[in-house]
């Protein structure tokens, strides 16, 4: 993982109204200990990261949206390889901020997935 | 001359009575009402003259129930039997008036019980009970209908408990029918069969079509396809468990914006435990009710309608974006609280603030705060 890795994120299908996605897709919250789960983007494609969530995670997701590391340091995030829960697992941490930080943060990292666009869609 | 007798004075509580007046389909139901108590007296003359085959002509054609005046006291409307004045002069008269009494006092009886859970069948036939499918049905939660209002202890409530009461308390009924106001997906619909089925969170249901709105069903039908809903008022059918399974007329049909919040806040209903990643929270049905009512009732019209998303512990989260602010609220639903945050994501300038959904004033500070990012007079 470099500053250049997509970190992949999968978008539930409530989630998406209007073809607007919420917000909430880039936030954590405290049940999630306010780390945000993605897939690296350096060891697997949108198609395998997709198709793992939903076939062996058996998960719902209408599609994928990334932002890169870079992109999540340059709002104080860090990000992290966690490889316990699968080896293509990474977390986007917002230990230790406030919840109007989370909000904030979280609305940008949307808007800067928002602007790149789907890297996939169902 | 016709003579006409005081008859009943049952009293109409509910806010929408207030200041003596009725709303028109409310008649609809003391209509109703005067079918069950000719029936009833019908019944009551056969059974006190057991030699008689039928009914002696004029029993019936000659007697009318009217209404001759509004009371004060929410609204009471008197009620008078009138009889007609050959009825009175004929060498066999019948004194319809005993029979039509009884009957009233029945009707009263059998209300009465059903309030206090108690049977019915000793008052009335179940063909006299199938009638309280249609009295009353025009009465909203927190509305009745009292029969007896001399009797401040036992007035004889007739509201919604003790109308489905009734009317399952015959052994034949199958169900009982209630307004329904509804929003869904038209999925089907035929001109030849005069027949659409409307998809609602759980169900889909079949209705008929009534010419006057054949022309919004079927452009329901096209836009359906799109997502677009509609709002459906009529009167529905529902089984002896209290599911709707059919409806049996229409009264009002209109399409929704494709953002309508009752529309979006219906699609959550079928969100069930584990919903989001094994953990989702699925909101109540109850707490989507209110919180479409509160949009409703608080929620500007002027105001473009909020994109909403449910949250994965069983809130709902709004979200609208004006320029450069992305804006939110997210919603708790139990405690009907609410925490505001916008970000003008070009300048990092946010602010935050909690909300209390209960209070109107800051229903008020939201559409304030809203209109002036968006830039709309409200």
């Amino acid at each position: 993982m470099n500053s250049q890795t997509l970190l992949l994120r999968q978008i539930h299908p409530s989630f998406v109204q209007q073809g607007r996605v919420t917000s909430q897709a880039f936030r954590s919250t405290p049940k999630d200990e306010m780390k945000l789960s993605v897939y690296d983007g350096d060891q697997m494609t949108p198609e395998e990261a997709f198709e793992h969530f939903t076939s062996v995670l058996q998960q719902q997701s209408v599609g994928e949206l990334a932002v890169t590391v870079s992109e999540c340091e340059s709002l104080d995030l860090k990000v992290d390889a966690d490889p316990e829960p699968f080896p293509e697992h990474a977390i986007i941490d917002f230990t230790g901020l406030g919840r109007k930080d989370v909000e904030s943060k979280g609305k940008k990292l949307k808007s800067i997935a928002d602007a790149r666009g789907w890297l996939l869609q169902a | 001359m016709p003579e006409t007798i005081e008859f009943l004075s049952p009293r109409l509580v509910g806010s929408r009575f207030d200041q003596h007046s009725i709303p028109l389909e409310v008649l609809k139901d003391l209509s109703a009402l005067e079918e069950l108590i000719v029936e009833v007296a019908k019944w009551h003359y056969l059974r006190a003259n057991k030699d008689r085959k039928r009914i002696p002509k004029g029993f019936v054609d000659q007697v009318s129930l009217k209404v001759t005046g509004i009371n004060e006291g929410s609204a009471i409307p008197l009620i008078a039997l009138t009889i007609a004045s050959a009825v009175c002069d004929t060498l066999f008269p019948i004194d319809q008036r005993e029979y039509f009494e009884k009957a009233r006092d029945s009707v009263i009886a059998a209300v009465d019980a059903a309030e206090h859970n108690l049977p019915v069948n000793e008052f009335l036939t179940d063909s006299h009970l199938a009638y309280f499918d249609r009295i009353g049905r025009s009465l909203r939660e927190g509305e009745s209908l009292e029969l007896n209002a001399a009797n401040r202890e036992r007035p004889a409530r007739l509201n919604r408990f003790t109308r489905k009461y009734l009317t399952l308390a015959a052994a034949s009924a199958e169900g009982y029918t209630d307004e329904v106001s509804l929003r869904g997906i038209v999925t089907e619909a035929s001109v030849r069969k005069n027949s659409f089925e409307l998809q609602v969170p759980g169900l889909v249901i079949r209705g008929p079509i009534s010419p006057e709105h054949m022309e919004t069903i079927l452009d329901a039908l096209k836009k359906g396809t799109a997502g677009v809903g509609v709002s459906v008022q009529g009167i529905g059918r529902f089984n002896r468990k209290g599911q709707l399974s059919s409806l049996e007329s229409l009264e009002h049909v209109s399409m929704l914006d494709p953002m309508d919040v009752g529309a979006r806040l219906d699609e959550f209903r079928s969100l069930r435990k584990g919903w989001f990643e094994g953990r989702g929270v699925a909101p109540s049905a109850s707490e989507l009710d209110w919180l479409t009512d509160a949009f409703d009732a608080n929620y500007s019209v002027a105001l473009p309608s909020p994109y909403l998303f449910p949250t994965a512990d069983g809130g709902v989260l709004a979200e609208w974006t004006a320029g450069p602010w992305e804006i939110s609220l997210d919603i708790e639903l139990p405690g009907r609280k609410a925490y505001w945050h916008a970000l003008n994501v070009q300048t990092d300038v946010d602010n935050d603030r909690e909300l209390d959904l209960r209070q109107a004033s800051d229903w008020k500070w939201l559409s304030g705060e809203l209109a002036k990012l968006l830039g709309v007079d409200i």
